[in-house]
Order: structure tokens, then sequence, then C-alpha cells
């Protein structure tokens, strides 16, 4: 009997810490799987939004960006560039900015973002402060 | 649903071997009993291999047995390989216009070489639409574009797509693979399709099938 109890209690224990793994690896695996369908429908987002920027419905663009549940560069560009092209040139520079500070990951990313800003810039205020745009990085 | 399936699925093989018990020099027998076995539900791989192979004795030239020969080579993984490769090759020489040993060929050749596979689904699909053909050569083309490591540089890729007019020979497979999918295209079809087009600058069409393959993409992840 004594010895009985004494198989019994550590197997217990094993088998709570083998339900827990188990509940473990399947969060880890629904996680995936949430996170994979997420990026499948953010991408296919991030598609159809450029596809509204090429026949000039800016507006559409910007409302199927807003959707992508995580932001990535390629959406954070496209959004700023289809608020410039819906003249909420504002709202652009802002996105624009956000995305040099977070999203650029290499020197020609936050080159091409740059780029993107001074003209914005040179168009507005002149070459003096699209200079300062340019050289601040 | 799958109890049932087996039931049903028992008694078809069941029923062929009463048919090869009393008539065994046919060899359709033979290869129906070897599709049975070879169902998840029975999953009697020996068995199929042993009725494919008794079909073949009794003519060499069956380009389907040769080619469902392939595929259970196939399904057991890269150590059968080279056999799936022989027994398909059989069945293209059995009858060349039999479209699945091509298709079969190219998926052997998908873990070799990329552009062979997209030979033989070109070949494949200008002999008879299957489903298989069609996607695959759609996937093929879709990753030879965006791949950034050969788009551009390579010279065949630059053939491929300038000479052979890969891109609208993959469009028109995908698109007839939507066609035949109508109400219940997978998402991942209709990214094709939309990548495609876009690739086309045909906008109206690539938007159209980005959005549905949102809307699937959202109705999966709600379920």
């Amino acid at each position: 009997m004594l010895r009985k109890w004494r198989l019994n209690k550590p197997r217990k224990k094993q088998r709570m810490k083998i339900k827990g793994e188990a509940n473990i690896y399947l969060n880890q695996l629904f996680f995936f799987i949430k996170t994979f369908i997420c990026n499948f429908r953010d991408k296919m987002l991030c598609n159809a939004a450029y596809c509204y920027l090429q026949i000039d419905q800016p507006l559409e663009a910007v409302d199927r960006f807003n959707k992508v549940t995580e932001a990535t560069f390629r959406s954070t560009i496209g959004l700023a560039y289809a608020y410039y092209k819906a003249k909420q040139y504002e709202n652009s520079y802002t996105v624009y900015e956000s995305a040099l500070e977070l999203l650029a990951k290499n020197e020609q990313e936050k080159a091409l973002i740059l780029v993107a800003l001074a003209s914005m810039v040179y168009a507005f205020q002149g070459d003096a402060d699209a200079k300062t745009v340019l050289y601040q990085w | 649903m799958s109890e049932t399936k087996l039931r049903y699925l028992n008694l078809a093989a069941d029923a062929a071997k009463y048919v090869i018990k009393e008539s065994p020099g046919k060899w359709k027998y033979w290869n129906l009993l070897g599709v049975i076995c070879a169902t998840k539900e029975i999953d009697n791989l020996a068995l199929s291999q042993h009725c494919y192979i008794k079909a073949l004795e009794l003519d060499r030239k069956l380009a389907t047995v040769w080619s469902n020969l392939g595929v259970l080579y196939l399904s057991q993984g890269p150590r059968f390989v080279r056999l799936a490769n022989m027994a398909f090759t059989q069945a293209q020489q059995s009858q060349p216009s039999y479209a699945n040993a091509w298709t079969g060929q190219a998926q052997v050749a998908e873990s070799y070489d990329r552009f062979e596979t997209i030979d033989l689904l070109k070949h494949s699909i200008s002999l008879v639409y299957t489903d298989e053909s069609a996607i695959r050569y759609a996937y093929n083309i879709c990753s030879l574009i965006s791949d950034s490591s050969v788009f551009g540089t390579d010279k065949r890729v630059k053939y491929y797509i300038e000479h052979l007019h890969a891109v609208s020979a993959a469009l028109d497979s995908i698109t007839w693979y939507c066609n035949a999918h109508e109400p219940n295209i997978s998402a991942e079809a209709l990214s094709f399709l939309g990548f495609l087009n876009y690739y086309q600058k045909n906008w109206n069409v690539a938007k159209m099938a980005f959005e549905q393959a949102t809307e699937k993409a959202t109705n999966e992840n709600q379920r």
C-alpha cells in the first residue's frame, strides 16, 4: 500500500507537469496559427491598399491600411503615401516620422523615408528646410 | 462521418478482393484495390504496393498504375523519391499524354530544381487542366517573381518571363483554378491571383482578389 502511494505521488506530479507543458505548447501553437493567419490577412490588406493607390482611390487605401493589426514598414509607408495622395499632408508627415523612428531598420529604409519627407518639405517650405530634414540623420 | 467512411471503404475493399478472386487477370481490379488500400482510413500501403505491382505484371504499359505507384512512393518521404521518379518516368513512357505523371514528376523535382519543376508543370498544364498542376505552377511563378535574390539578376528568370510568358501562363492557370473552385476558393489561391494580376497591372482584378482573400482570412481567424 505504502509502495503504491510512493509510486502514485510522483506520477500525479509528473502528470500535472506534462499537462502544464502540453498546455504551454498548445497555447504557443494557437498563438503561432493566429499570428500566421493575422500576418496573412495583414499582407492581403496591404496588397489591396496598394491596388487602391494604383487606381487613385487613396481614401480606400487609408481605410485598408488602418485595418492592419500589426504595422510593418511596408504598411506604414503605404499609409503615409496614401495620406499624401489624399492631400492630408500633416497626417502623412506624422506617419512618415513614426515609420522613421520605429520601423526603419537599415540605412536604406531610413534614406527612403527621409527623401519622401524632404520632398514634401521642399514642396511647401523651400530648400533650406528640406536640407535640414536630410541632414538630421 | 469517418466511421461510416471506413465501413464503406472496408466493404469496397472486400468487394474488390472478391472480384480479383473471380477474375485475377484484369488489371483494373488490382488497381482499384490498390487505390482503396492507399486511402488514409485503411492505410494498408504494403497491400496497395502489392496490388499495383500485380497490375503491372499483367500489363507493363499502364500509365495510371505507374502513376499511382509513384504517388504511393512519394507519400513515403525523401527515402523513396528515386523510386517515385522511376515510376513516373515509366508512366510517361507508357503514355506521354498522361498529365498526372508529369505533375508527379514535377513534385519530385520541386526539392531539386525550381526551373525543372516549372517546365514539367507547364507541360502538364498544356496537356490537360488539373487542380494540382494549376495551383503549383502559379505558386512557383509567384515565388520566382518575389524572390529578390534571382529576379532581375538571373538570366534564366528573364528568359522564362520575357520569352516563355510564364506570368501570363500562370495567370491563366490560376484563373482556371479559381473558376473551377468558384464558391470556395482558398485564400492562398486568391492571393496568387491577386499577385499575378498586380504584376500584370490589372489593378481592379488584383484589388478584388486581395479583398476576397482578406475576407477569407478574417473568417478563418474568427472561427
